[in-house]
């Protein structure tokens, strides 16, 4: 249990998870409601998917910051945990769940700030409340999210110490390069079908979504907002229990390969190698 | 009982350690110079790197061994988990049977007193103390303790070797010092060069002893270096160990 206290203590009082992932995505949303929002047409189902395409995109963006930083945290503990597997009451079981348990935690605590922040200042600056209409699917999507995030930092921080911690500068940033590449993807691009092979994605559309309470447009990017009609068009939308069963897949291939991952795990002493 | 045999530690395809057969039931000094091995040894023994051969705990083999809490170290990669002093405590008393009220105890002894600071944030001198009386406050059985006086200083070197001398059974004290060995004359020693391991010997006998070049009848342990036998023997011939001050002067002898 001191773990996972541990791990969740860690995760959210992590500076770097304050800046990168709550204030500077933060800052985002203010730009998102003050100053992208101006042309916005006076329209109540252009503002709804508007404010819920933003609370989809900024906790992806807080989710993949935060993920750096775990993922930082593990490349920096595998180093110790072959000893303690052997050597102490630790398991690679234990290990797993106060990672996973602690990073859902601190993303249900992220995503419950951000989704109140897209609420109030999405509210206030469009005239009009705008508040979230699903919160069971919204906690389910937050907690499916940690679980995922939590699995690939895991896997990534594993892969660098297990095969070459050189490139760890760049492996690190693996969960924010992707957030930012499939998240804005979907809202310029259309992707089409294959945003239910993403679970970057399924993290954006299940929070558009939740937010919505409407299952969210297939193709952001083909929604003719500016200018639309007054009445919400019809336009294709995504299955959310595809989206799901992709976080969950997704979750459980990150995690088998991760506990699969650590039990095999040594440390890969950089500075020995680069003596020798 | 740590039992070793054949150990063998590549890193990139060099090999460190080259082939160490030991067997050990007390506690025991490992002296070596710096890039001999030592940690690396340890490394193996404390399970964080990989090896080859046979290196057994209580007869357990470390490469498959998993929750044996009779072992503690004070190797950095051992602490790993945890970012303020209290932290590691709370998850060591957790994960290893830490003393907590103990282990204060001794960090107070030394001068440590904040445990609100970031382990990576003490001095060299402090995290070897630290790590020490964590790894051994938890009343292990068998020890690996690398390099614990590097950077302490003269007073709380003494409180570091009554430490080692009243805590654990067994197990293996690393250091490049030979100043300090004399604290632990009653210790089997072992001396590695080159990731070969020699002895055993007592530390009490090998400080007494003298160093001659080549393989001379009668000593009691004969050690390779840079290609070159010397041959540590009671008497007066040859170079006293105690002046040779550190292991690295066989290099230049």
């Amino acid at each position: 249990m001191k773990l996972f206290v541990y791990m969740l203590r860690r995760i959210v009082t992590n500076p770097y998870v304050l800046f990168w992932g709550v204030a500077f995505i933060s800052f985002f949303v203010v730009i998102g409601a003050f100053v992208i929002s101006r042309d916005l047409p006076n329209l109540e189902w252009v503002k709804q998917i508007y404010t819920a395409a933003w609370f989809g995109v900024s906790v992806l963006l807080s989710f993949g910051a935060a993920a750096v930083s775990t993922t930082i945290m593990i490349s920096y503990q595998t180093g110790g945990l072959p000893h303690l597997f052997r050597f102490s009451r630790l398991t690679p079981a234990y290990f797993l769940g106060s990672l996973l348990l602690g990073s859902v935690l601190s993303t249900l605590i992220i995503g419950t700030y951000m989704l109140i922040l897209v609420t109030l200042l999405f509210s206030y600056s469009l005239k009009t409340w705008i508040a979230p209409i699903d919160i069971p699917l919204t906690y389910l999507t937050l907690a499916l999210a940690g679980v995922f995030f939590s699995s690939l930092s895991l896997i990534l921080g594993g892969l660098t110490a297990r095969f070459n911690r050189k490139t760890s500068q760049f492996v690190n940033f693996i969960p924010l390069i992707l957030s930012y590449l499939f998240g804005y993807a979907y809202l310029y691009m259309d992707l089409g079908e294959s945003v239910y092979l993403t679970p970057f994605n399924a993290v954006e559309l299940l929070g558009i979504s939740a937010f919505t309470g409407k299952e969210a447009p297939l193709s952001y990017a083909s929604l003719y907002l500016y200018g639309g009609s007054s009445t919400a068009p019809h336009f294709p939308t995504v299955s959310n229990s595809l989206l799901i069963l992709n976080l969950c897949l997704w979750s459980l291939v990150l995690c088998s390969a991760s506990a699969f991952l650590l039990r095999r795990l040594y440390l890969n002493p950089v500075e020995e190698g680069k003596m020798l | 009982m740590i039992e070793v045999q054949d150990l063998r530690v590549t890193y990139r395809g060099n090999e460190v350690i080259k082939g160490v057969s030991f067997r050990l039931e007390t506690k025991a000094l490992l002296l070596g110079p710096n890039g001999s091995g030592k940690t690396t040894l340890l490394r193996a023994l404390g399970g964080v790197v990989p090896y080859r051969g046979s290196a057994r705990v209580d007869g357990l083999e470390i490469s498959s061994l998993r929750g044996y809490t009779g072992l503690s170290t004070n190797l950095q990669e051992a602490f790993t988990l945890g970012l303020t002093l209290k932290d590691v405590l709370e998850i060591y008393e957790e994960l290893k049977g830490l003393e907590r009220q103990r282990a204060v105890e001794m960090l107070r002894e030394v001068g440590i007193k904040e445990l609100g600071k970031k382990l990576h944030n003490l001095s060299m001198g402090q995290s070897v103390l630290f790590r020490t009386a964590v790894a051994l406050a938890s009343d292990p059985k068998v020890l690996i303790i690398d390099e614990p006086f590097e950077s302490v200083d003269l007073a709380k070197r003494r409180t570091v070797v009554s430490w080692l001398r009243e805590n654990g059974k067994e197990g293996l004290v690393v250091t490049h010092e030979l100043d300090i060995a004399s604290s632990f004359s009653d210790f089997d020693l072992f001396m590695i060069f080159e990731g070969r391991v020699f002895g055993p010997s007592k530390v009490g006998e090998f400080l007494s002893s003298a160093v001659v070049e080549g393989e001379q009848e009668g000593s009691f342990m004969t050690v390779e270096v840079g290609g070159r036998k010397f041959s540590f023997v009671k008497g007066r011939e040859g170079r006293r160990v105690s002046d040779l001050v550190t292991l690295d002067r066989l290099y230049t002898m």
